[in-house]
């Protein structure tokens, strides 16, 4: 590793309830494990995290250090960064495609120039990793090296222990219970969701499959739509819209629910099945995206025509153990995604800097 | 006795008058028949306008209810179009993105192996329509 000793992060902004941030503290907690120093900088920092997290002027650029630079949409420190001499390492978390936000010029703009940025911090970066094969594939487009896959952005050791602690009985045991957890937002089609379950109610009648959705409410046109989807379906009875939900509430639902079913037609790499997935929830998801490297080829969905998927998710309702086969094939290729395992990829990575 | 006391013309005339009594009395008969018929018809008006506006209510209903189906309609396929251009913009990315990075991989690079599939994915049915 050449002697480095140092190895500090830079992401853009940072939250507590972001999925890339939850990756960059995991990152930390890893490369803490690992025997660095490392320091996690952003330049929009929430209030929760002052203190945890120190604003990027605060930085000392040294050619002794190794920075991970975490790459998503466009940011103003970006040829600050590229300037400093430290040894850069690229994270790519995928940035959405601009052909998702025609309505949103400003957003199309940011993420164009988040792409843009991709390629003109080519030449200062030493080496690159991605969080799906699908990511790293889009930085070998662009023309990075050898960029490997480590999806350091959940702490499986932290989910399984949410999950050991979540209740078992929060929803009714009579009903088969279908979840999705995701923004409310058109890109993520949870009115198609509505449709698989107007076909399901076709084939075993009503009360009998219910649809949970939880994520916040990021397009309220279309949360409005979806209501009335719901009302002109006459599925008012079998739809249950929680919202935003804690994390104890969102481990509560994920434990208790029979099957996670999405039909996103983007995912950079969809954290709610990882977790999913860790609280022993099997998974049918739409194979956009990322959602390859997360799911595995297990539950992988080809098509998008719902009284297709409806007679798919029919199959698992009338074969129970069709399910835990699904499960269990789920389980095993969570494997990759332990401590263990990211650990020892994090130091390979590193020990070929 | 009598023809001493009525005369002639008097017995015409209590006779006449007599025939007369019955005829308005035949009259008022159908007279308190029309009426209850006119009541009778006017009740009848009275249900088939309570009628006649309850379909109206239920019309104005259905004109509100086919407005929203159809308003609720035209956003489904406004989104099943969006949904389905948007997976034509992606495809398209996705094809000109490995295009890309297999004329990099070509030129030496490449993306560290994965494992192979191990399970398959589920395909729609023969019979999808959508």
């Amino acid at each position: 590793m050449k002697g480095f000793h140092t190895v500090h992060q830079f992401t853009p902004a940072i939250a507590t309830s972001d999925g890339v941030s939850q990756g960059v503290f995991y990152t930390q907690q890893l490369l803490r494990e690992l025997g660095f120093f490392s320091i996690v900088y952003a330049n929009h920092i929430d209030d929760a995290l002052k203190g945890r997290v120190l604003h990027i002027d605060e930085y000392h650029p040294s050619a002794n250090n190794v920075l991970f630079y975490h790459h998503a949409i466009s940011h103003k420190h970006h040829e600050l960064i590229m300037g400093f001499p430290d040894l850069r390492v690229l994270i790519y978390h995928n940035i959405t495609p601009s052909h998702f936000f025609k309505d949103s010029p400003h957003l199309q703009e940011i993420v164009d120039c988040g792409r843009a940025q991709l390629r003109t911090a080519l030449p200062h970066i030493t080496a690159s990793y991605a969080d799906s094969r699908y990511n790293a594939n889009e930085l070998v487009s662009v023309g990075y090296s050898n960029p490997v896959v480590i999806p350091a952005l959940v702490d499986m050791g932290r989910c399984l222990a949410r999950a050991e602690k979540a209740g078992t009985n929060c929803l009714p045991s009579d009903v088969f219970n279908l979840l999705f957890v995701g923004r409310i937002v058109s890109n993520k089609n949870q009115h198609q969701l509505v449709n698989v379950l107007y076909s399901l109610q076709e084939i075993f009648g009503k009360d009998r499959v219910k649809l949970h959705l939880i994520g916040k409410v990021s397009e309220p046109e279309y949360m409005d739509f979806i209501n009335a989807h719901i009302s002109t379906l006459g599925l008012a009875n079998m739809v249950n819209i929680v919202g935003l939900a804690s994390d104890e509430l969102l481990y509560d639902y994920m434990c208790c629910a029979d099957l996670f079913l999405g039909l996103s037609e983007h995912e950079g790499f969809c954290m709610p099945v990882l977790e999913s997935i860790c609280c022993g929830l099997p998974v049918l998801a739409y194979k956009a995206g990322g959602i390859e490297t997360t799911l595995g080829y297990a539950g992988l969905l080809s098509c998008k025509a719902s009284n297709a998927i409806a007679q798919i998710v029919a199959g698992y309702i009338k074969d129970p153990a069709k399910l835990e086969t699904l499960r269990q094939s789920q389980q095993k290729h969570l494997q990759q995604f332990s401590g263990a395992h990211l650990k020892q990829q994090l130091r390979e990575f590193l020990n070929g800097l | 006795m009598l023809t001493r006391v009525f005369s002639l013309s008097a017995w015409q005339c209590l006779i006449r008058d007599l025939g007369n009594l019955h005829h308005i009395d035949l009259l008022l008969q159908q007279d308190a028949r029309k009426t209850e018929q006119i009541e009778q018809l006017l009740q009848q008006d009275a249900r088939k306008t309570e009628q006649i506006e309850q379909l109206q209510t239920e019309l104005h209903r259905c004109q509100h209810q086919l407005a929203a189906v159809r308003s609720n309609f035209a956003k489904q396929i406004h989104y099943e179009v969006q949904s389905l251009q948007q997976r034509i913009d992606q495809q398209a990315f996705d094809r000109q993105i490995n295009t890309l990075a297999q004329i990099d991989s070509a030129s030496g690079t490449d993306i560290a192996p994965q494992s192979q599939p191990t399970e398959t994915v589920e395909d729609a049915p023969a019979n999808s329509s959508e």
